[in-house]
């Protein structure tokens, strides 16, 4: 086999193997540590196909491309988020619409 | 006018990286596109996380695993085709880049079946939305960010299949120039990325919330 072939199948059986995992994972009764396992996987599998599929390492411009966004996403979702998260919601009651009387 | 002033590249490898970087760039963009939903999708989850843990349970996760190990499937395909293409194998490149565009076609046949039966299930979050229970609106969120998602998500792999799709043809057809392997590499890149899209999404619409009572 080619060895280019035989990394590809490899890394197709770990895709498969960690889906197998994160998906069993789900239904162990362990609270938040679900959440923390299966985005661990996720990031675990993506990391896969960036580096095997992707050939990731081979672009030092494409790494700091993907850094960069990674930062700004983070900085997007830290600042919008504190912002979320130090406001109280207050629904207000649903209130009927003025209606026109009619002179 | 000659090649070289036509061309601002020294090289043809500083054309490919000037390539790659530029396929990775637009990539970037595409994540900061779904960024906007995976915030709300975060905030949901914070702010509603009984809801969301309720909602979650009603997403197909049978058909949501088959579709995610489809899909993972078709990038290992993608992956032997552009290896195969770089290679000048290409006939395997071909039938590689066609199973990769059947194993997109099953993945598109699963969902919209998932759709239909959460059409009926009357979880789309329109005029027809019903939930029974308190959590209703905050269901209603949910779902419209698993329509969302999914359906952008969707979207992105339809432009995919229709480029394995175009690049199959033109290599059966002999367009050696047309499909060459840098061309059928971004290709590729692109393909990949649609996959670590799904990788996310696949926890967190299908999985979350399926160990609790």
């Amino acid at each position: 086999m080619h060895r280019n072939t035989r990394r590809i199948v490899l890394a197709w059986s770990a895709l498969l193997l960690l889906l197998a995992a994160t998906c069993a994972s789900a239904w162990l009764p362990i609270g938040v540590w679900n959440g923390v396992v299966n985005l661990g996987i996720a990031a675990l599998k993506a990391a896969i196909v960036a580096a095997v599929f992707m050939h990731l390492g081979a672009s030092s411009a494409a790494r700091a491309c993907v850094g960069v966004a990674l930062f700004v996403l983070l900085l997007i979702f830290a600042l919008a988020g504190s912002d979320y998260a130090t406001r109280d919601l207050h629904p207000a009651a649903w209130q009927p619409p003025p209606t026109r009387t009619m002179p | 006018m000659n090649a070289a002033a036509a061309e601002p590249f020294d090289d043809v490898r500083q054309r490919a990286r000037a390539d790659t970087f530029g396929l990775w760039i637009f990539l970037m963009t595409e994540l900061m596109f779904f960024g906007p939903l995976l915030f709300g999708y975060w905030f949901g989850r914070v702010e509603y996380a009984h809801a969301f843990a309720v909602a979650s349970r009603h997403t197909d996760v049978t058909l949501g695993t088959l579709n995610t190990a489809l899909l993972l499937s078709s990038s290992a395909a993608m992956a032997a085709a552009v290896a195969a293409r770089v290679r000048r194998a290409t006939r395997v490149a071909t039938g590689l880049l066609l199973i990769t565009f059947l194993l997109g076609c099953a993945f598109l046949v699963v969902k919209g079946l998932e759709y239909r039966s959460e059409w009926h299930e009357h979880l789309f979050p329109g005029a027809g939305f019903a939930f029974a229970g308190e959590d209703a609106a905050a269901v209603r969120y949910f779902y419209f960010l698993y329509f969302a998602l999914t359906a952008v998500h969707a979207l992105h792999l339809i432009v995919g299949m229709t480029l394995l799709a175009v690049f199959a043809i033109a290599l059966w057809r002999g367009a050696d120039e047309f499909g060459a392997p840098r061309r059928i590499e971004l290709a590729g890149l692109y393909w990949h990325f649609v996959d670590i899209v799904w990788i996310f999404l696949y926890p967190l619409l299908y999985l979350l919330g399926r160990s609790g009572a």
